[in-house]
């Protein structure tokens, strides 16, 4: 099998807003797979069912052929499943190495006693961890911030730092919940080339992102939402010639919105550069 | 633990070392005595506060139940000090952690809650007179008819257990075999090595993966579940803790004042724990440190306002948190970056 992971018939229901309807889809292992949908689509939701945030009303769904519906977070990060999130949630207080290091946690082990009385191995699983952060600091391109606070450091590199914390889980799976919100052309491409990378190390890649041209860049396949309902699935090429997508981005009628004409434009526009 | 931690580690050993050198009358080491014991409190309670984001008022039935355990087993029963405060510690943990179960599974600051209550049952019952319970249950058995000389003996320890709203004294003094604590000066040394070995522990706990990892909790808790923190057993985890520090300075307090009673412990000793770790700084262990100490010598100099005391707490209390949220350690460590980086432009 050749999915990493699976939903199936997944509705949420938020009292009497579904917010997911019967979404079903397919993520292929070692693939950048890519959600897009206006916004209130449900992309968000989604994210949060499959990382344990939220137990769906119904459905269910599998990662690597087990099925982890209703899982607690932290039980869904250790299989494997890391996620960033759309508005920042890194650790306050904290510095960018440290909030990396959290992410070590669950490769560690040692217990209260242990900590308190500094045995070796809680020295032992400290340097690791220090050492290991550092690595994931240095592949986002934050070493030299490593003790900066870490959220005194410029917005694009928070964005950063978060899919590092992420990725410090060596997790098989990432989740990326509009990762490009927030930032300039010039650091979008930076995400862009991260993207491609995280991917040749072999994590599966799941993007929630309205940014057009990155998403037509790095993806190989692209579920689209609508009012909680899956439109269309396919390669970004097919895709930007798929009418329902286009009508959900811009409405029957075209005239009156220039901002909604731009974005078609870079639907179609984007496979082609 | 950082070279900071280290040196201020160091700092306050030599503190220790030339106190008695330096100070010479009995009255001061009362109230040093009485500041480190009440830091150990402090210390468990800013573990709680600092680092997983939660308060607790009912420190002071934690104090008093390691206090009334080591008490009531050796002055009724005999038992020696360190069995005392064996069960003080194994009450405190088992309650800690009854309480935490629900409370800390919840987001939000059920504990709060729970734990004015918990604080509050704790102070009624050491008010409470065993004496009338126990003639109470003498008199339910005369009638049944099951009365007897025996029952009367077993029972007969019990009717003086607390010793209701006056307390009970004749605590014996801590020591090594014949080799009794009695002077001020031996308990300061004792007391305050008890302090310097909590605060190594501690600081080697914050920094450490489990302190790394509440204040995750604290920072941000939905995103420490999904770094996989399973955050509701850590939390009742340094509860326990918190718990078990307050039961070994219960202890300590009632060996070293040798009578108890209800009023110290009271809420509004509580709240003074909580007012005490806000003070010197709740995001820092030293913070527990130096606003326990603060606040203990500070009432002593201010015997003028005796009757107002709680009302300064109050002010004092209101001021910070307006003005210098971190506390004083809080303050002082802006100051010092504030100043490193002056410097180094200056260069």
């Amino acid at each position: 099998m050749n999915d990493i992971l699976s939903v199936q018939g997944i509705f949420m229901r938020f009292g009497g807003v579904m917010a997911l309807s019967n979404v079903t889809g397919e993520v292929a292992n070692n693939t950048v797979t890519s959600i897009i949908g206006p916004n209130g689509a449900g992309k968000t939701t989604l994210i949060n069912v499959i990382s344990g945030a939220f137990a769906p009303t119904r459905g269910e769904v599998l990662f690597q052929g087990q099925t982890i519906t209703g899982l607690p977070p932290h039980k869904v990060a250790e299989r494997g499943i890391a996620r960033t999130y759309q508005n920042l949630r890194l650790f306050r207080h904290m510095t960018a190495l440290e909030n990396v290091m959290v992410a070590r946690h669950i490769k560690t082990s040692s217990g209260f006693v242990a900590c308190a009385l500094k045995l070796p191995s809680s020295r032992r699983d400290e340097q690791i961890t220090r050492i290991r952060a550092t690595e994931y600091l240095d592949f986002v391109g934050l070493a030299d911030k490593a003790h900066v606070d870490a959220l005194s450091l410029p917005f694009g590199y928070q964005r950063h730092l978060e899919i590092a914390r992420a990725l410090a889980l060596e997790p098989q799976l990432l989740l990326l919940d509009e990762p490009a919100g927030g930032l300039n052309p010039q650091e979008t491409a930076g995400l862009a080339e991260l993207i491609c990378r995280i991917r040749d190390k072999g994590i599966t890649v799941v993007l929630i992102e309205h940014d057009m041209s990155l998403v037509m860049e790095v993806s190989q396949y692209i579920l689209v939402l609508n009012y909680g309902r899956k439109i269309a699935e396919g390669t970004p090429k097919a895709i930007q010639e798929n009418e329902e997508v286009i009508e959900a981005y811009l409405g029957k009628s075209t005239e009156d919105d220039a901002g909604a004409q731009a974005t078609t434009r870079d639907v179609a526009d984007a496979g082609s550069s | 633990m950082g070279r900071g931690n280290i040196i201020c580690l160091m700092i306050l050993a030599i503190v220790i070392v030339a106190f008695p050198f330096v100070v010479e009358s009995p009255y001061y080491f009362r109230v040093i005595n009485f500041a480190g014991i009440f830091s150990l409190v402090c210390i468990g309670l800013s573990l709680l506060m600092g680092y997983a984001g939660q308060i607790s008022i009912g420190q002071a039935g934690f104090f008093a139940i390691g206090a009334y355990s080591s008490g009531i087993l050796t002055v009724h029963f005999g038992w020696s000090p360190a069995a005392g405060i064996a069960v003080g510690l194994a009450l405190n943990s088992l309650l800690a952690f009854l309480v935490g179960i629900p409370t800390l599974r919840l987001r939000g600051h059920y504990l709060a809650m729970a734990t004015l209550g918990i604080g509050e049952i704790i102070h009624i019952v050491a008010v409470a007179d065993t004496g009338e319970l126990v003639s109470l249950v003498l008199l339910v058995f005369n009638k049944v008819g099951l009365a007897s000389e025996s029952l009367q003996n077993t029972l007969a320890p019990f009717r003086a257990l607390t010793g209701g709203p006056s307390g009970f004294g004749q605590i014996p003094t801590l020591g090594i075999g014949e080799w009794r604590l009695t002077t001020p000066t031996q308990w300061f040394c004792f007391i305050w090595s008890v302090v310097l070995l909590h605060m190594v522990l501690s600081l080697n706990l914050v920094h450490s993966r489990i302190g790394r990892a509440l204040r995750a909790v604290h920072g941000n808790e939905e995103a420490a579940r999904a770094m996989g923190i399973n955050t509701p057993p850590l939390k009742i985890k340094v509860f326990v803790v918190s718990a078990a520090m307050a039961s070994i300075a219960g202890s300590l307090y009632a060996h070293y004042v040798t009578f108890i009673s209800p009023v110290t412990f009271s809420i509004n000793e509580s709240i003074l724990f909580v007012v005490m770790v806000a003070v010197g700084g709740m995001m820092n262990v030293w913070g527990a440190l130096v606003g326990t100490v603060i606040m203990t010598i500070l009432p002593e100099s201010l015997r003028f306002f005796h009757d107002y005391d709680i009302l300064i707490y109050g002010l004092v209390l209101l001021i910070i948190m307006m003005f210098m949220p971190d506390g004083i350690v809080g303050l002082i460590r802006r100051l010092a970056t504030s100043l490193q980086s002056r410097t180094r432009t200056e260069q």
